[in-house]
């Protein structure tokens, strides 16, 4: 036995763990393949998605212009507001996260279960993919105990959305709970009239 | 697109990265397995910083679906210069790999974890701060607290060591 520091010692035990070579080449093949891919024709369905984020990003991008003057922090909840009342139908159906991250490849972040404790009694349905002030965004419906219908937004951090001040919000009808997590912006609507 | 020996070895830092969360080889294994194959599906940026990032939530998304709460409650007692100041404490520890074993099989994931982040891969407490989303002030008593756990475990197999 030797005597050294702990940080000595916690350093070399990590130091001491390897993945075993198999392991490695097999991950390493799945990169080469991956870069091999031969570009593939893109689905209608790849398209029409990728006309409407472009027409969302062009339509958030004129509406910011435009409304220059406005409060951003209103925007988000408005827009977070109109997206649960449209109640469009789900993309994905899971009742987990991590199948639901597995399905939803296009989002450019992880999608994570918030440890949120108002989530605790909320059951998951599945997602479809939406934006929030033109990024993209998984919005997760929920369903609680009563049959109550939840809608959770998820999308990364913009500077806007990491600054922005946040507030429990009523907008028609529908309560708005905002709050970040592990580098991510959730939103929560329901509709509070049900 | 980095080359293999680059990849490599930001595979293995995954992978030492999620054994300080599992402390088991092949859950460890696995989680890299699911990071990796996410981040090519996204076309991710190779870096380590996106990759622990996405080894992290996978983790943390495990412990959810299984209804375990990750979450240490620790208050912010402790600033870098009383760690730096301590360290001295945490020297000259009598240890074999075994002893270090067992003594961080001891601790909650999240704590090896910020051994690991500060101590192997000798991140900053800002840096730590980012990743975890922790206060700096919590995360320099989280190492603080991890520290004392580990020294006092491993006193305790000493004991039974020695005479």
């Amino acid at each position: 036995m030797k005597k050294r520091s702990l940080k000595q010692h916690s350093a070399d035990f990590y130091q001491n763990q390897e993945m075993n070579d198999h392991k490695l080449e097999q991950l390493l093949e799945l990169s080469t393949s991956a870069t091999d891919e031969q570009p593939r024709t893109i689905p209608r369905s790849w398209l029409n998605i990728a006309a409407a984020i472009i027409i969302s990003v062009s339509l958030a991008l004129t509406s910011q212009h435009l409304l220059m003057d406005k409060d951003y922090k209103s925007l988000v909840p408005q827009e977070i507001a109109l997206n649960h009342a449209k109640q469009l139908a789900l993309e994905f159906e899971t009742d987990n996260y991590i199948d639901l991250d597995a399905m939803m490849t296009k989002l450019d972040f992880q999608l994570l279960a918030s440890n949120n404790t108002q989530l605790n009694h909320l059951k998951m349905l599945g997602a479809r993919y939406c934006s929030i002030q033109g990024g993209l965004a998984a919005q997760v419906k929920l369903v609680d105990e009563k049959g109550i219908r939840y809608t959770l937004y998820q999308t990364a951090l913009t500077p806007e959305l990491k600054s922005m001040e946040l507030n429990k919000t009523y907008l028609d009808g529908i309560e708005i709970f905002q709050w970040r997590e592990n580098g991510l912006f959730f939103g929560l609507a329901h509709s509070i009239d049900q | 697109m980095p080359d293999n020996q680059n990849l490599k070895q930001l595979l293995q830092h995954g992978f030492r990265y999620a054994y300080s969360l599992t402390h088991n080889k092949a859950q460890a294994e696995d989680f890299v397995q699911d990071a990796w194959l996410s981040m090519i599906k996204r076309r991710a940026p190779h870096t380590k910083a996106y990759f622990y990032t996405v080894i992290r939530n996978k983790f943390l998304n495990q412990l959810k679906h299984e209804k375990v709460v990750p979450l240490i409650s620790v208050e912010a007692t402790e600033t870098e210069e009383s760690l730096t100041a301590t360290e001295e404490e945490f020297s000259n520890i009598l240890a074999d790999k075994d002893m270090i074993d067992k003594a961080l099989a001891k601790v909650k994931p999240l704590e090896r974890e910020i051994i690991y982040l500060y101590y192997f891969e000798e991140y900053s407490t800002a840096e730590i701060s980012e990743l975890t989303d922790l206060s700096k002030g919590m995360v320099c008593s989280l190492i603080h607290r991890t520290r004392l756990k580990l020294k006092k475990h491993i006193q305790l197999q000493e004991k039974k060591v020695l005479p």
